[in-house]
């Protein structure tokens, strides 16, 4: 009688009911949700096997405050650099960085999930430490190893981020590693023209403010490394949704600007970063054989919001701008750190130049384009260069 | 601690209710009092010492106002104390620094002129104690009440407190007045079915909060990041839209919650809003926007002051006090006068002739209230007046005869195409159909579903952006 009685009470109250079997349910599986501990254990794993994705249990740590003191990172690179003329060259000084596209490619290889390549083409490994490594040995963690070393060799990579009067280099010369180094030549906006830009919401700032109307933008706000090439978005010159792998596979250009990283800066690892950023980069060149690649440099953010200590930071900027550059061999891919166009002496976006911290203002970007402007690749200096190491090897298409 | 917030869903909510019901029926006020101050001090654990005091002194004087019935004098003496009080924190925290920065300017003209230094007042930089401007014209309609006697005083200093400090509508009202709940304050029942209805309604609240305003916000964030000079036309009065759309749908959400929080706990907390965008005139909106506001005004300052029954410049001069004063007590800064100030102008021209032109053709005045809100909620937004005026001319590029796009982009379509559906689906539920179909089919198993759906897809979204407000708020 008494059951039947809670039953019809039940029955009158649908809403509170279900409710509350889906919040114990979801207590189950993200346990840690009510206050008091689930009496059900539901485990599921995420597809990657990682707990970044909708990670409830840790719900509460909404401000992750991150102690890096900027001021003195700052400072220190500068004294790395203290001669200002060599700051006109764009100073890759570390000998890894053919090294660590190897190590990319080595990774790449022997990780079948990443790209599909067979485990017997064997042609990218030369050169680099891991190619003695199993097909499945040869995981993310010692891919991962070599990057971090590579990416302490990078001295005064920084530096330039102080200099906002960048003089036009004069001589021609190799760098210390061997890796040629940048001459810019002053260019106009026909220059874009069989340019593409790919990044994310501050690109679209340039692809809507900039006034370059022949020029193409793969950029949507949101877009991270990880999702560049899959998402699909609105090139500026359809009308329709695309990837940015179909668009590229239809499409040939000259130059590619690449810039994102902003969105990210809260997720993993300078390095994991890193390699993510490095695989994309060699699906853009197999896609766009002809092209070079300027990597540019993730945007600082201004003071106040680097005060507000989340997890979006100049440090953290920083620190993934220095790891970028292990990615650049000035051949097909070449750093480009806009920055100085826009940021005071201590690395901040200008405050005024800014409404979140993040973004220019729209009047505000064309210091950003007079800077790519003042900044194209002279590419005739060297025709034909023969790096001491072997330049990446782009994978065939399947 | 907000209503839209993982901690105060799964946390605090669960926890009280259980303590709640476990209380025996005449203790509830006690818990309900007990669990708002925890409420509050999760938000703002420095000033709940004010509210307190605010809770003690009201109670003792609005007794002492009672127990001499027979001595206006002392009456009055109990009242202006009460008032003084009330009113004077209120104006210590919201209004002390906009008056020091406005006699600084002043000073600052003197010197020029004059030619003389006279040393600027610094300024106090107190901080805004939450819910100050809600709670403190609760307890002034409290005490006004106990003061003209068609209110008893309340002897329990609990079931007052209970009242001021209830934690559903604490921070962000609806205005209670005390003849609203005093029944239910003493004595209320709360079935199952009571409460499944003030759940449902809770979760309507918050999918609004969270799944239209919060989204909706973020054009007007974008526009923001722009920069107003570099907007197009269009763009601008999509923004000015965005904006009106997120302020209604924040604050009816939040007044939702409220409602259903109080129905889940036994009280009938006051409907606050009415689908104020379809109105057919501005007096018709403020009937239905923030009507708690609306009738506090109406009852304690417009109606004793003499409403509209003393000639037409009386009835204007009570306009001009009333939405003079409604301006600022949404904020301490020239534009919210400004703001306040333009309601008074179209009221009073609606008082004079406009109604009867709108009251004849509704169209029109739907027209014109569609036009001209969302140009008051810009005044309202922003508080700068260099970048207000910034705005207007992109509003209204014939102001200052720029032309109707800046960068030649065609920005609006972008905007458009981000925030098409959810501008549509915040135009549709605008108006009273959304809220008639859920009146007709509130047992539908659909529209449990439907609900069901409202509340996770809400609460996804709470998630994304705590765990990575880059997410939320993408660049």
């Amino acid at each position: 009688m008494k059951q039947k009685y809670i039953l019809r009470s039940l029955k009158k109250i649908p809403f509170l009911c279900l409710l509350g079997i889906t919040i114990v349910l979801f207590d189950g599986i993200y346990d840690g949700i009510l206050p008091w501990p689930s009496p059900f254990h539901i485990t599921l794993s995420h597809p990657d096997g990682s707990d970044d994705v909708l990670a409830m249990t840790d719900y509460r740590r909404q401000n992750i405050r991150v102690s890096n003191d900027l001021a003195f990172q700052t400072e220190s690179l500068t004294a790395d650099n203290p001669s200002g003329e060599d700051g006109a060259d764009i100073d890759l000084d570390d000998s890894g960085a053919d090294d660590a596209i190897n190590d990319i490619d080595a990774n790449n290889d022997t990780n079948p999930d990443t790209h599909g390549a067979d485990t017997d083409s064997s042609d990218s490994d030369t050169g680099s430490g891991f190619s003695d490594t199993t097909p499945d040995g040869g995981d993310a963690e010692h891919a991962s190893d070599g990057l971090i070393s590579t990416e302490h060799t990078v001295p005064g990579s920084g530096a330039e981020n102080g200099d906002a009067d960048t003089p036009e280099p004069e001589q021609t010369a190799l760098g210390e590693d061997g890796l040629p180094l940048v001459h810019y030549m002053q260019v106009e906006d026909d220059y874009f023209d069989d340019a593409v830009f790919i990044g994310d919401s501050r690109t679209r700032s340039l692809q809507l403010y900039a006034n370059l109307e022949h020029t193409t933008f793969l950029a949507d706000t949101g877009l991270t490394i990880y999702t560049v090439l899959d998402k699909k978005l609105t090139p500026s010159t359809m009308t329709t949704k695309t990837t940015v792998t179909d668009y590229l596979t239809n499409h040939q250009f000259k130059k590619i600007y690449l810039m994102l990283g902003i969105n990210e800066i809260g997720t993993g690892t300078a390095e994991s970063f890193c390699r993510s950023y490095g695989e994309v980069l060699n699906t853009l060149r197999e896609l766009q054989p002809d092209a070079i690649i300027y990597l540019q440099a993730i945007l600082h953010i201004s003071e106040s919001k680097d005060k507000e200590h989340t997890y979006i930071n100049n440090a953290a900027i920083i620190e993934r701008n220095e790891a970028l550059q292990s990615l650049v061999d000035n051949e097909h891919i070449f750093w480009l750190d806009s920055n100085p166009a826009m940021c005071d002496e201590n690395g901040y976006l200008i405050d005024s130049y800014t409404f979140d911290g993040v973004h220019l203002q729209a009047k505000y970007v064309s210091l950003w384009t007079d800077y790519l402007k003042q900044h194209a690749i002279q590419q005739d200096v060297f025709p034909v260069f023969q790096s001491p190491f072997p330049a990446p090897q782009p994978q065939a298409i399947s | 601690m907000v209503f839209s917030s993982l901690t105060f869903i799964f946390r605090f909510l669960p926890v009280f209710l259980i303590l709640y019901f476990i209380t025996p029926v005449r203790y509830r006020n006690l818990t309900l009092f007990g669990g708002s101050l925890v409420f509050y001090a999760l938000g703002e654990p420095v000033y709940i010492f004010l509210i307190l005091l605010s809770v003690y002194i009201n109670h003792h004087l609005g007794l002492s106002i009672a127990r001499c019935p027979r001595r206006p004098k002392k009456r009055q003496f109990y009242f202006i104390l009460a008032m003084l009080y009330d009113f004077g924190m209120l104006f210590v925290f919201k209004y002390t620094d906009f008056l020091l920065e406005n006699i600084n300017s002043l000073i600052g003209i003197v010197n020029r002129y004059a030619g003389i230094v006279l040393p600027e007042i610094p300024l106090l930089h107190l901080a805004l104690p939450l819910g100050i401007s809600f709670y403190t014209f609760q307890i002034a309609s409290y005490i006004i009440d106990v003061y003209r006697g068609t209110q008893k005083p309340e002897r329990s200093i609990v079931t007052l407190g209970t009242y001021l400090c209830m934690f559903p509508q604490l921070i962000a009202g609806p205005i209670v007045m005390y003849p609203d709940v005093s029944a239910q304050l003493k004595n209320r029942h709360i079935s199952l079915e009571d409460f499944e209805d003030g759940l449902k309604t809770f979760a309507i609240g918050l999918g609004s909060k969270v799944l239209l305003a919060n989204r909706i916000f973020l054009l007007w964030n974008d526009i923001q990041v722009t920069g107003f000079d570099s907007i197009s036309t269009p763009l601008a009065w999509l923004g000015a839209f965005a904006y009106s759309f997120q302020i209604f749908f924040d604050f009816y959400g939040y007044s939702l919650m409220a409602i259903g929080l109080g129905q889940m706990l036994g009280f009938s907390i006051p409907e606050n809003f009415r689908f104020p965008y379809a109105a057919s005139s501005v007096s018709d909106f403020w009937r239905r926007w923030h009507i708690t506001l609306g009738t506090w005004f109406r009852t304690y300052i417009y109606i004793p002051l003499g409403g509209n029954r003393n000639g037409l410049p009386r009835t204007v001069r009570n306009l001009f006090v009333v939405w003079a004063l409604t301006g600022l007590w949404h904020g301490s800064s020239w534009n919210f006068i400004l703001w306040g100030l333009l309601f008074f102008v179209l009221i009073a021209l609606e008082k004079l002739f406009l109604g009867k032109v709108f009251r004849k053709c509704r169209f029109l005045g739907h027209l014109y209230i569609i036009v001209l809100i969302p140009v008051t909620w810009v005044i309202f937004s922003i508080t700068d007046l260099s970048y207000l005026w910034t705005y207007m001319t992109r509003l209204f590029p014939f102001l200052n005869g720029s032309s109707i796009w800046v960068f030649g982009t065609q920005d609006y379509v972008y905007a458009l195409k981000d925030f098409g559906p959810l501008l549509a689906l915040c135009v549709l539920f605008s108006t009273p159909l959304p809220a008639k179909l859920y009146r007709n089919h509130k047992k539908n198993p659909l529209t449990i579903l439907i609900l069901l759906g409202i509340f996770w897809l809400s609460i996804y979204y709470l998630v994304i952006s705590v765990n990575n407000p880059f997410l939320y708020f993408r660049f």
